[in-house]
């Protein structure tokens, strides 16, 4: 008898506490309250507690918040750890695991900034007519020779198309670029097909995947182009041959990602190399439209894979991007 | 004005299209969208947990978790009561590993409670004297407020911050919790009637 209305009277109190009372819940309350002084006096101290949470003083955050949680976004953008786990785990476990996580980007950093001085220094001229060179350094510089990339996730026999290369953008914005292409990779399911990995100031993504995986992935870096001072493919061909081609367009960048014969892909980034150094590019593009089929493929040089893309499913290319700070 | 209404009757900066921008890895707007939120989220941890440290260090975690989750927000809900769910979610998480690793004597914290009363109703009762006095006793009341609210149960702790600090109405606390509207209400009243029993010397 005493204990259900009990529950329905604090309830009441509750809602009428927080003007959450129908009209007919709050003159039911007053009836009550004048049936019983109690239950008003318990409603006073209800009121009085209200008041009391309510006026305590409120707490801001420390001003560096902010710059803390950009930095710690970044620590974790260069370390590679996107969140993509379940992030339960704090207190004194979490800090010792955090403080060595800081340590080892600590690492990072000066690796990162050494490996930049060499890159800058044992990059090849970008202007000029040397856009055909005999050196080494997307090998050499190539995360595939020290750290092994998962494989292409297909379930097929896999074949290797030609098409080997790397897309250096160069950027002002490294850490929206960087994010861009991250999440670009996820839409477009390549994480397990990518490998990342990085530095403080550059960013590499070796991806091993279908063509049409890779087409897609192309496609969706449009809003990425616009924040770069410099974009760059190097196109890994025949007799260890490194093509150069700036600023490769769409088009262009389709046409060798489906390219199945290695002369003419060589050929092929030859021509765009020359026409993008003589700033022809509507001249390869053009070029370009000529050999594209109905369904926007481009039509393949030598039927080495029946012609069909939908065979293709199977076959996979490497290209690794690299996101550079850009100093200049 | 509150500090709630202050905030949440701002519409200078609307949160969708904030998330939009983000989402597109808008460094800008991911700034506006902590600056927009990090005093009232670190107030409420702050209240939860009872450890400036420990919030500053929550309140950085919900907005990392959060901006990287950011582009599988598809807006189900608002990114008001989003944000505070994953706040939520991580500051009882840590009070649950806490109390774990360090429990607290029962006892020796019911001793110091009454010991707190005491003084705090023999402060009261001296009230009428001048400012620096009246603001004394504001501040040992808030202590005292602030403790009371510190030694309840967890979910009693939570729900009526979020109510009475944060200032949600029912339906976004229900959000917030993932429970039924009819258990915020019931759930709110143990609350308010726990805490009573604790703050009765002081408020009656």
């Amino acid at each position: 008898m005493s204990e259900k209305p009990k529950i329905n009277i604090d309830e009441l109190m509750t809602l009428y506490l927080d003007g959450e009372a129908t009209e007919r819940q709050r003159t039911e309350l007053k009836r009550m309250i004048l049936h019983d002084p109690s239950i008003g006096e318990t409603l006073k101290a209800l009121q009085r507690q209200q008041r009391a949470i309510r006026a305590l003083p409120v707490e801001s955050a420390p001003e560096t918040m902010i710059d803390d949680i950009r930095a710690e976004l970044e620590r974790k953008l260069i370390l590679g750890d996107s969140g993509q786990t379940d992030e339960t785990v704090v207190g004194k476990s979490h800090l010792l695991a955090r403080r060595a996580l800081t340590a080892a980007a600590m690492l990072l950093i000066p690796l990162g900034l050494l490996f930049v001085v060499v890159w800058e220094i044992m990059k090849p001229p970008q202007d000029g007519d040397m856009y055909i060179s005999t050196d080494r350094r997307i090998a050499q510089t190539n995360p595939s020779e020290t750290a092994s990339p998962p494989a292409a996730a297909s379930t097929g026999l896999q074949q290797e198309l030609p098409f080997n290369g790397t897309l250096i953008f160069k950027t002002d914005e490294y850490m929206t670029v960087s994010r861009q292409l991250d999440n670009a990779i996820r839409a477009k399911e390549l994480i397990a097909q990518t490998h990342k990995s990085g530095a403080a100031d550059v960013t590499s993504f070796q991806i091993k995947a279908s063509p049409k995986k890779i087409a897609g992935l192309l496609d969706t870096l449009t809003t990425v182009r616009p924040r770069c001072k410099e974009v760059v493919l190097k196109i890994n061909g025949a007799d260890d041959t490194t093509i150069t081609i700036n600023d490769p367009q769409d088009r262009q960048l389709k046409m060798l990602v489906y390219e199945d014969n290695l002369d003419m892909l060589n050929r092929l980034a030859v021509r765009y190399a020359s026409a993008n150094l003589k700033g022809d590019t509507a001249v390869a593009k053009a070029d370009d439209e000529q050999t594209m089929s109905d369904d926007g493929y481009p039509e393949m040089s030598v039927p080495t894979l029946a012609g069909s893309y939908d065979q293709m499913q199977n076959a996979t290319i490497e290209l690794t991007i690299y996101i550079e700070r850009n100093y200049q | 004005m509150s500090f709630f209404h202050k905030h949440k009757n701002s519409k200078s900066l609307d949160d969708d299209s904030l998330v939009r921008q983000c989402q597109h890895g808008d460094p800008e707007a991911m700034s506006c969208l902590i600056a927009k939120y990090q005093d009232r989220i670190y107030n409420s941890i702050l209240k939860i947990c009872s450890n400036r440290d420990d919030a500053a260090e929550l309140t950085q975690d919900t907005f990392v978790k959060v901006i990287e989750s950011i582009g599988s927000f598809r807006g189900q809900s608002s990114f008001y009561t989003w944000l505070f769910r994953v706040a939520v979610n991580l500051t009882l998480n840590h009070c649950r590993r806490r109390l774990k690793f360090s429990p607290m004597s029962l006892d020796a914290t019911h001793d110091k409670q009454e010991t707190d009363t005491q003084r705090l109703s023999q402060v009261i009762a001296d009230s009428g004297k001048n400012d620096p006095v009246r603001l004394a006793q504001q501040k040992e009341l808030a202590r005292v407020v602030s403790d009371a609210i510190g030694k309840l149960q967890d979910d009693y702790r939570v729900i009526l911050i979020l109510r009475d600090i944060e200032q949600m109405s029912y339906a976004e606390i229900a959000e917030v919790l993932d429970i039924e509207y009819g258990t915020v209400k019931s759930r709110l009243s143990r609350a308010r009637n726990a805490l009573r029993e604790r703050l009765e010397a002081v408020l009656t």
